[in-house]
Order: structure tokens, then C-alpha cells, then sequence
């Protein structure tokens, strides 16, 4: 295992953006391996952009992205799939492919990325399943899952090869208090007893609270980093107003101009 | 429960070296096999992850064939690790205890022990018993299903006649804008595919005609078969044919994803009609436009078997249009243009009906879309067959 400081991800002057037009611009941070590293912003801020920018669904128009001590956003080839089996993701809606049992979707990444035998396949299909409690429903469709359970069985599918990094976009979106913190339990010990490192990409407050090592704000009016810390300190003494009032849930205060259009 | 199975996972998991992305394989996985008094000692040594070569289990499987009666597993020897070990001890003591061999696990460390004894608990997966589905039974189930659809399809068209009644007496009840930009679609924006089907349907028929009419000198007719047979057939019949695909296809994939994300609901919830937001823009538009793009089309068509005719078959550009002229009735026009006002109602009727009543789901929206294209391509030739046979001259409309 790599040093306590040593560096998971780091992100160098990274531009994120859709057809041309830029969303975030110039973020730099770093996120320490084995921390639980949580984005957080309004809604609209570029979380989710920010997100599929680290994950390689889209290309920065500028930056780099690196995991472990490697450019991910410049890898290419061999190395970038070798990379991208390194990562698990959990998106917001568990994502499962809809053709494919839940038994199916854990299955595909090792059958497609591992020289492992089928039965040893199957074996670790069901110790992951159970593990999210799935294993019951193992034989069902996506389609036949309630919300709750598509983002147990998308776990279970974003730890089928064992990662050293783990994407959370909005975990607890759609769950109920008690398994939203379940979900936070679950999350704080991968990290404390596996050391994995977590990024999730979340505005609720009671899990950025109940989770976060150190979080991140995203500003959209600067299209960057509104301020980097712990949530705790930042909701007591951050210096931004903005920050202040979204950890302590306050409403904003509104500038003289009107936001009200009228039409005659 | 799940916090108790995470305890003992997680646990194991600390104990031993986790495999790290990009950490060497320092040592490959090695499995050494001792069999000594009847007990079968399994050593796992190297590096077990799911990256290296996972070695050959002949040597296992060999040891446990020999009728042994117990089998010691040892990992102390193991440095980097993964799940894949963990699977492997599930997978072997599954064959110790299918062969009735004891299996030993106290020389593992503790908490993999306890994570083994709660492995078997996982619940196996209770797949429903397949239906057995006799004959009478399905043709029964297919009798149902055939009378429920055909019902969907008159309350459909009930809704649609119900609510095209509000908009004849309250045009505003129609929202316009929607209908506008579902006619720009139709439209203006389909010229282009529609002319050149048109076209080269001309050109066909053209060459295709003049091959028989050839024989008895009669070159010339060719431009009463293109006429007739674009205006009164081929014109209405191309035109419905790529809308179904282009538009028909659209108002179902689009109406199915918002039925899809509960958008549809919404509407219902506030009171709104499905039918009067949706599918009457859509009917009106397409009704609207079709009738239009078939005058095109026809143009069109003429224009493709006149150059044909004109450009390989030596017939004079002006006898051409003279016989086209006066082979061509209004009647026939008239047949061509009623045709293209039910296949537009048909093809956007049959699209937003598949749509607003797919599946909820990825798999819903793509057999929506599939569905409307097929069932509109099989009522276009339904229908313009019933229209060949009453509009016979006998029975001329």
C-alpha cells in the first residue's frame, strides 16, 4: 500500500464542458488515497460534469486527470482500458443494463476483463450480491427492481473488480433516511478498512457530514473552486458567505436586482 | 444483517495486503498440494488477484479425487489479494462438501473463517416455475389479448374524436406552437427524402413500364402508367411510407420516454388530457401536411418518369406532358389525396398510441418505436388495399 499522503487523484487545471461551451474552468485539487473525498455545489454547478470528465466519459478540453501517478486523460489504448478497470462507478440511477439480470450485470465486467474461470465468476458474482444483500435477486431483471435495490446491485457491479478508486454520483438520491444511511455506513468503512478511495458527487447535507473527509464546493458564477476543507470547519469559519449558507442550509440572501419577469 | 456480512467482509479484507491498481505482481499465484494421512493440505502462496493467471487446479482436483477425507487450507504464504481468492476457498469447500470431504478452515485466518460460514446464507435466487401454457390456454390468452387491443384502439380513437371535436369548437384548446414545430418536421423538413423517393419511384415505374409497353410500340403510354399510378398509388403510399419511418417513429419514441419519466403522469395529474396535449398536435400536423407532400411527390414522380422517358426513351417532352394530362382525372387526384389524409391520421395516430402506452423502461421505448414503424407500414397497405377495391370503376368514388 502506497504512504498515507500520497495522491489517488489529481486534477491539474482541468476545463470541463459540453459542444464548446465551458462549464467549469481551471480546477486544480487533489485527493489523498484512502480519503472520502465528497463534490458538492448547487444544483447545476457541474458536479455531474465534473464527474464524467474523471471517468472519461468525456474528454477536457484542457487539464489533466491523474489516478495513482497516471494521466488518465491522456492514456490511450491498452493503458487507458487498464486504467478504467482500476475505477468503479455507482451512478445515480445504479445504471444496470436492462437486458441483463442482476446476476448478469455483476458478471459482464469479470467474464469481459478477467481470465477467470466461470464457476469461480459465479462464485464471486453471489459474494458480491450478498454482500449488498441482492443475492435473492439475483435472477431478476432491472426492470423488476425497486430504486433502493438498483443502487445495491450497481455496487455491487462498480466492485466487481475489486477498485482502487470508487465514483459515487448521488448516492443517497431516492432513498429512503434509513437506507440512505446504511449506504453512508457502507461507504465510510470500504474506505476505513479497505483503504479505497471514494469520490462522491452529493448535495445532501447529512452525508456530506456523516462521510466527508474533505469536500469540495463548486461555484457556478466562477465556473470553479468556491472553497476546498473539512465540512464541519467550513460550515463554522469559511470565509465565503456561499459556503456558509449551503452546509447550514440558510436561505440566500438575494442582491437588489429582481430575478421576477413579468410579462404584459 | 448487511452491516454484520460487511463487519466480517471488510475485516478479511484488512487483514491481508489489498491489491493495489497498479502495484507489479510481484510474485505470480502458486497453489502446492500436500496430501499426507488422508488430509489434503492446499497452500496459497504469491499474489491472488484477478490479474494474474489463476494456475491450474488439476493438482487440487487430482488430491481430491483420491478419496481424501479433509482438506486444510493455508494462506499464509499469500501477499497481494482479491475477491477472487475469497471465491476460489467458496468454490472448494462447495466440492469438499459435495464430495462429503471436511473441510478445515481453522488455519485461515479467523475473521475469513467467519466470513465463510456466512457465505452459505446467501439465498439462492427463487426464479418462479416456467408456465406451462397449453394450447387452449395460449390461444385463449391471444384471443384476450387481440379484443383488449382492439378495445385500447377504440377508446383511442374515441379519445382523439373527442378531442378534435374541442379543438373544431375551441381552436384554441389546440396548442398551436407544438403543432407548428411538429409541421416544420413533417414538412418542410422531409422535402428532401420524400423528393428524391418520389423521383426515382418515377423513374422506375418509367423503365419498368416502357420494358412491356415497348413490345407494341406504345412508348408513349409510359407516361399514362407514371401518372396514374404515382397520383392514384405509388405518390401516397411513398410519401406515408417515409413519414411512418421518419415521424411516425419519432411521436413514439419521444411519447414513450416521456411516458418513460413519468412526464405523461404529470399531465394526468394536472388534469390535462394526454390526448389533447400530445397526439391532437401531432394528428393535426402530420393530417395537415401529408396531403401536401403527396402534390410533391406527385411532381415529382412525373418529373422522374418524364426524364426517363424523355432522356432514354426518344418521347417528345411535350407529348409526354399532353398524355400525361389527359390520362390524369380529378378522380384520380381526389383518390390519392383522401388516401394521404388517412394514412397521415393512421401513421400519427398509430405512433403516439405505441408511445403512450410502452413500457417504462430502455427496452419500452425501442419496441415502441419498432412497433409504430411496423404496424403503420402494414395499415398503410391494409388500407390502401380496401381503397383499390372500392374505388373499381364500377364502384368509382
Amino acid at each position: 500500500m502506497s504512504g498515507k499522503d500520497s495522491k489517488a487523484i489529481v486534477v491539474r487545471n482541468l476545463d470541463c464542458g459540453y459542444d464548446q461551451k465551458a462549464v467549469l474552468r481551471g480546477l486544480s485539487f487533489e485527493v489523498r488515497e484512502g480519503e472520502i473525498f465528497v463534490i458538492m455545489g448547487e444544483s447545476g454547478c457541474g458536479k455531474s460534469t465534473l464527474l464524467k470528465h474523471l471517468i472519461g466519459l468525456h474528454a477536457p478540453s484542457a487539464g489533466e486527470v491523474v489516478f495513482l501517478g497516471r494521466d488518465f486523460s491522456r492514456a490511450q489504448g491498452p493503458e487507458r482500458h487498464e486504467m478504467q478497470r482500476s475505477f468503479g462507478v455507482l451512478y445515480q440511477g445504479g445504471a444496470l443494463w436492462s437486458s441483463l439480470t442482476v446476476a448478469e450485470n455483476v458478471a459482464l465486467p469479470l467474464i469481459e476483463h478477467t481470465a477467470l474461470a466461470k464457476d469461480l465468476i459465479d462464485d464471486m458474482v453471489m459474494l458480491k450480491l450478498a454482500l449488498v444483500r441482492m443475492d435473492a435477486y439475483a435472477h431478476l431483471f432491472p426492470s423488476e427492481l425497486s430504486g433502493g435495490m438498483k443502487k445495491r446491485a450497481g455496487l455491487a457491479r462498480a466492485m466487481a473488480l475489486d477498485p482502487k478508486i470508487l465514483f459515487f454520483d448521488e448516492p443517497s438520491s431516492g432513498l429512503d433516511p434509513p437506507t440512505a444511511r446504511e449506504l453512508d455506513d457502507l461507504i465510510k468503512r470500504v474506505r476505513d478498512t479497505m483503504g479505497t478511495t471514494l469520490v462522491v458527487v452529493t448535495h445532501e447535507l447529512a452525508s456530506i457530514f456523516a462521510i466527508a473527509d474533505n469536500a469540495m464546493m463548486l461555484s457556478k458564477e466562477s465556473q470553479g473552486i468556491e472553497e476546498i476543507g473539512r465540512p464541519a470547519e467550513m460550515a463554522e469559519h469559511s470565509p465565503r458567505e456561499r459556503v456558509r449558507q449551503f452546509l447550514n442550509r440558510l436561505p440566500r440572501a438575494h442582491s437588489g436586482e429582481t430575478a421576477i419577469y413579468v410579462k404584459n | 444483517m448487511i452491516q454484520s456480512r460487511w463487519d466480517w467482509y471488510l475485516d478479511f479484507m484488512d487483514e491481508v495486503p489489498v491489491t493495489s491498481v497498479d502495484a507489479a505482481l510481484a510474485a505470480p499465484p502458486l497453489l502446492r498440494v500436500q496430501e499426507e494421512h488422508g488430509s489434503l493440505s492446499v497452500f496459497f502462496q504469491g499474489d491472488w488477484t484477478w490479474r494474474a493467471p489463476q494456475p491450474a487446479l488439476l493438482a487440487l482436483e487430482q488430491g481430491l479425487a483420491k478419496g481424501v477425507k479433509e482438506v486444510c487450507c493455508r494462506t499464509e504464504g499469500v501477499k497481494q489479494w482479491d475477491s477472487s481468492l475469497l471465491a476460489l476457498l467458496l468454490r472448494l469447500r462447495r466440492q469438499c462438501e459435495e464430495a462429503h470431504i471436511s473441510f478445515r478452515a481453522d488455519t485461515l485466518p479467523t475473521r475469513l473463517k467467519r466470513l465463510l460460514d456466512e457465505v452459505p446464507r446467501i439465498r439462492s435466487p427463487k426464479e418462479p416455475p416456467a408456465a406451462q401454457a397449453g394450447l387452449f390456454k395460449s390461444a385463449g390468452q391471444k384471443a384476450i389479448g387481440f379484443f383488449e387491443s382492439a378495445y385500447r384502439t377504440l377508446y383511442f380513437t374515441g379519445e382523439c374524436a373527442q378531442a378534435l371535436a374541442k379543438v373544431c369548437r375551441f381552436p384554441k384548446a389546440l396548442r398551436w406552437p407544438q403543432c407548428r414545430m411538429v409541421m416544420q418536421e413533417c414538412g418542410p423538413a422531409s422535402l428532401g427524402i420524400v423528393g428524391l423517393v418520389s423521383f426515382l419511384t418515377g423513374c422506375i415505374l418509367a423503365w419498368q413500364g416502357a420494358l412491356q409497353l415497348r413490345q407494341f410500340g406504345a412508348e408513349i403510354y409510359v407516361a399514362d402508367l407514371v401518372g396514374v399510378a404515382l397520383v392514384r398509388e405509388m405518390g401516397p403510399i411513398m410519401v406515408a411510407i417515409v413519414l411512418a419511418g421518419r415521424i411516425g417513429a419519432s411521436f413514439a419514441a419521444h411519447l414513450a420516454s416521456m411516458e418513460a419519466s413519468e412526464e405523461v403522469d404529470a399531465l394526468r395529474t394536472w388534469g390535462f388530457s394526454p390526448v389533447q396535449f400530445l397526439v391532437l398536435p401531432r394528428l393535426v400536423a402530420m393530417t395537415c401536411m401529408m396531403p401536401l407532400l403527396v402534390l410533391y411527390a406527385d411532381v415529382l414522380g412525373i418529373a422522374g418518369g418524364m426524364v426517363v422517358s424523355v432522356g432514354f426513351l426518344g418521347v417528345a417532352r411535350s407529348a409526354f406532358l399532353a398524355e400525361t394530362w389527359q390520362a390524369l382525372a380529378l378522380t384520380d387526384l381526389r383518390v390519392g389525396l383522401l388516401k394521404s389524409l388517412v394514412f397521415a391520421a393512421g401513421v400519427a395516430g398509430i405512433g403516439c398510441a405505441t408511445g403512450l402506452k410502452a413500457e417504462r423502461s430502455v427496452d419500452g421505448i425501442g419496441d415502441a418505436t419498432t412497433s409504430s414503424v411496423v404496424k403503420s407500414i402494414l395499415f398503410i397497405i391494409v388500407v390502401d388495399a380496401i381503397f383499390g377495391a372500392c374505388s373499381q370503376p364500377s364502384i368509382r368514388l
